[in-house]
């Protein structure tokens, strides 16, 4: 298997000098928790929504709510990328891909080939390879995960895939 | 696999009561972005690094100079841990477990026996697995499988493993027809030779057509078919050989010979690669695992 058998999401773009609000908007209406940063045709970061997060002041913070927007809107996305992220080909052996990703402990890989970036492949997405490849699940299996929340909590299955799951 | 036979049982904890600040210490020493929060050996939260990160200060200097009240703050891991969480029974399977870390985005989730905390399932514990597996399917994998059809009792499950094995591996699959050679001098003395060439080539035309009945279009495999004509093992391992493919499929009983070794026993000590052999009477027990994997 190759890193091209994957389905490789396609990141939203961001240019280094776009401010983190902005940044923080473009992931949510792509519902992506990665983005790509470039520079003319050169990609030079990584920023995820979890970066973004992490730049928000504490809730200890001496400055107010407008403060904070006015401020998150002079940080670039050039200040919290991450750079240099891991980059694969698309005919990169899986194998080598997966190892890549763990032992950098990255969430993310960037897949590119001569023309540009063509996707990104998460672990998330290296997990739902793994489903696909061990052997099925045996038929007759016990309830096998409950939430902590009173009963009904779990939200309805079916869309999420859970659908095969018992509850408690 | 059962969750119990590839959990982690070793793992740091911490408590309710632990101080945020602290807690740095065991991430670091698990490198993992989730702690499990214990009471005794109950299991009552999860704390995440990134519950921990969006309550701490701003990653950026500008704005962290005004988060004046974090470095002596009184937070504990009580106040940033989730009690909202899910758990894996022991004996929850894999996929249970892949589900539920993908569907939570976390990269750990607990096992619980009772309400003790009895092991962690981890991302990176999972992905080693897939990389056991990936590796294991051999140093390449098969990129080209020739399948002998001989269009008997065994037709239909010699193709059908050959295919499944294509399709698993992505690899070429060459349909292979040896027809037996001529007897012309012994059998038909009279006829000339031009019209024996020709019930010849009608022969080979006809063969090509059954072969490409044999694997439906949709099969997303690339298939070739190819009828030679010859001795069975002399044309099989040297068609083997010319298109340099990496298993040869047989059905079994192969066809039967009056002297000397079977047919199957010559291909497996002249092939140039490994052979398999397979009964008629064989359950795809090769597809059938692709077709599940999928549900």
């Amino acid at each position: 298997m190759r890193v091209a058998d994957c389905s490789l999401a396609v990141p939203p773009v961001l240019l280094p000098a776009a401010s983190v609000s902005a940044a923080g908007q473009l992931l949510a209406l792509h519902d992506a928790t990665h983005a790509v940063v470039v520079e003319g045709e050169r990609l030079v970061g990584i920023v995820s929504r979890r970066a973004i997060m992490a730049a928000h002041p504490s809730s200890a913070t001496s400055l107010t709510r407008g403060e904070i927007h006015g401020r998150l809107d002079q940080i670039t996305v050039g200040d919290i990328m991450l750079p240099d992220p891991l980059v694969v080909s698309p005919a990169t052996p899986l194998a080598e891909a997966v190892r890549l990703l763990r032992d950098a402990r990255a969430s993310v890989l960037v897949v590119s080939d001569r023309e540009g970036v063509v996707g990104l492949i998460t672990a998330n997405d290296l997990l739902r390879a793994l489903d696909q490849l061990v052997e099925p699940r045996e038929s007759a299996s016990a309830g096998t995960w409950r939430s902590t929340s009173e009963a009904g909590r779990v939200p309805a299955t079916g869309a999420s895939g859970l659908d095969r799951i018992e509850h408690r | 696999m059962r969750v119990k036979t590839l959990m982690r049982t070793r793992f740091a904890t911490v408590t309710e009561e632990t101080p945020l600040a602290e807690t740095g210490v065991a991430f670091a020493r698990e490198q993992l972005e989730t702690i499990a929060v214990v009471r005794e050996s109950t299991l009552v939260g999860l704390l995440r690094a990134r519950d921990v990160e969006t309550m701490g200060p701003s990653t950026v200097p500008s704005l962290a100079a005004h988060d004046w009240a974090w470095s002596q703050s009184s937070l504990t891991v009580g106040d940033a841990a989730t009690a909202d969480f899910a758990a894996l029974d022991p004996e929850a399977s894999v996929h249970d477990a892949i589900r539920l870390l993908v569907r939570q985005d976390v990269d750990a989730v607990p096992v619980v026996e009772g309400a003790a905390l009895v092991g962690l399932v981890t991302t990176r514990d999972l992905l080693s697995m897939l990389l056991e597996l990936l590796e294991s399917d051999g140093p390449s994998g098969l990129d080209h499988v020739l399948v002998m059809v001989d269009f008997d009792e065994s037709t239909a499950a010699t193709v059908a493993a050959g295919a499944a094995l294509a399709r698993r591996h992505r690899a070429r699959l060459t349909l292979l027809h040896v027809l037996p050679p001529p007897l012309r001098s012994l059998l038909a003395p009279g006829v000339p030779r031009g019209m024996l060439d020709w019930a010849r080539r009608q022969q080979r035309e006809r063969c090509l057509v059954d072969l490409g009945a044999l694997v439906p279009s949709e099969s997303a495999v690339e298939v070739g078919r190819l009828v030679v004509t010859g001795d069975a093992a002399t044309a099989i391992i040297g068609t083997a050989a010319r298109l340099e493919v990496d298993l040869i499929v047989v059905g079994s009983p192969m066809r039967r010979r009056f002297l000397g070794p079977s047919l199957t026993d010559e291909l497996i000590e002249s092939a140039p690669c490994p052979v398999l052999v397979v009964r008629p009477d064989a359950k795809a027990g090769i597809s059938s695992r692709s077709a599940h994997a999928r549900r």
